[in-house]
């Protein structure tokens, strides 16, 4: 069989699970649970320095080998993103960018309008653009005409563990776009990580779901293997389904006959 | 002495000090952060000639955890 590998502008991935460095109550997780993932890009944020509480560099537990993936967290509106991702890329963390707008803190949903106009001046600039979105074709050909490098459709509101809540709407998404399809946020269980790959989607990214179980670098083992089983069946394509049973057994040849 | 402003917050430091002095001084690893001066990007191979100006916008960015 052929390797099975995800390209993201010029960057290629044979494991299709992303992972964030947020919520871990210990730093010292982030490595382990990258190992026990085998996440080869992984989410950071840019903040302001506290120097009453100074925080470790994030970086340091980061694998060199990973690629980085900062988002624009904090940012309300295209130009305050536009401005975390040359900051980002100028800390040199190189061009990956995830394009995260929001002002809506009840549900933390992006602004789709201004992520596009985010994602059309950085796709210039170089940047490999993942923008995240609420699901929505229209938004989705926009993107990829802005320059995107993948797409990144919410499951759910981000952290909520609700799992994939827009599930129709990202389908219609994977059937009609060519770019990659990230589901990012909302995941909560590896069978819905599972669910997603078997749709057709090209990775998930899960930060929240691993974090905060009780057992996190067990929890990257399972959402590892669980989007190792979907993308498989995926690729195997599925059996129909049907209303009535099919006998898995012949119906002859029975011993009362 | 001058007045800048370091992430948001009013500072007095010393005349004619460069960025890299003012950050060691702070116990800064110039490695792990992104400057900011006057919402210009400041390269790290400049910053022990950048000196910080009376009412220069200093700030000081860092990688944290998020998703």
């Amino acid at each position: 069989m052929q390797k099975d590998i995800l390209k993201i502008a010029d960057r290629e991935f044979t494991n299709r699970l992303f992972t964030g460095t947020g919520k871990f109550p210990d730093k010292n997780m982030i490595p382990k649970i990258l190992r026990a993932s085998g996440s080869q890009m992984i989410t950071v944020a840019l903040r302001r320095v506290d120097f009453s509480m100074p925080e470790e560099n994030v970086l340091e537990y980061i694998d060199k080998n990973v690629i980085l993936l900062p988002n624009t967290s904090g940012a309300r509106n295209a130009k305050e993103a536009v401005k975390i991702a040359r900051i980002a890329k100028e800390a040199g963390c190189g061009n990956f960018i995830k394009i995260e707008v929001i002002h809506d803190m009840k549900y933390l949903l992006p602004d789709n309008e201004e992520t596009v106009k985010a994602t059309e001046i950085l796709s210039k600039e170089g940047f490999a653009v993942l923008p995240y979105v609420s699901p929505d074709l229209v938004i989705a050909k926009k993107l990829e005409d802005a320059g995107a490098a993948a797409i990144m459709p919410l499951g759910s509101p981000i952290g909520s563990n609700q799992g994939l809540k827009t599930k129709s709407m990202i389908e219609i998404i994977i059937e009609n776009i060519s770019l990659p399809i990230i589901v990012d946020a909302g995941i909560g269980k590896p069978s819905q990580a599972a669910e997603a790959m078997e749709m057709g989607a090209d990775a998930v990214l899960v930060n929240s779901a691993i974090a905060n179980a009780n057992d996190p670098e067990i929890m990257a083992e399972a959402f590892s293997l669980a989007v190792k089983a979907g993308r498989k069946a995926y690729l195997a394509k599925m059996a129909e389904t049907s209303k009535y049973a099919r006998a898995s057994s012949p119906l002859t040849g029975f011993l009362h006959e | 002495m001058i007045t800048i402003q370091v992430n948001g917050k009013k500072v007095i430091i010393e005349h004619d000090i460069s960025l890299a002095r003012f950050l060691s001084k702070k116990e800064i690893k110039k490695e792990s952060v992104v400057v900011l001066v006057n919402e210009e990007i400041i390269k790290k191979n400049i910053f022990d000639t950048v000196l910080l100006k009376d009412n220069d916008k200093v700030e000081i960015l860092r990688f944290v955890s998020g998703g």
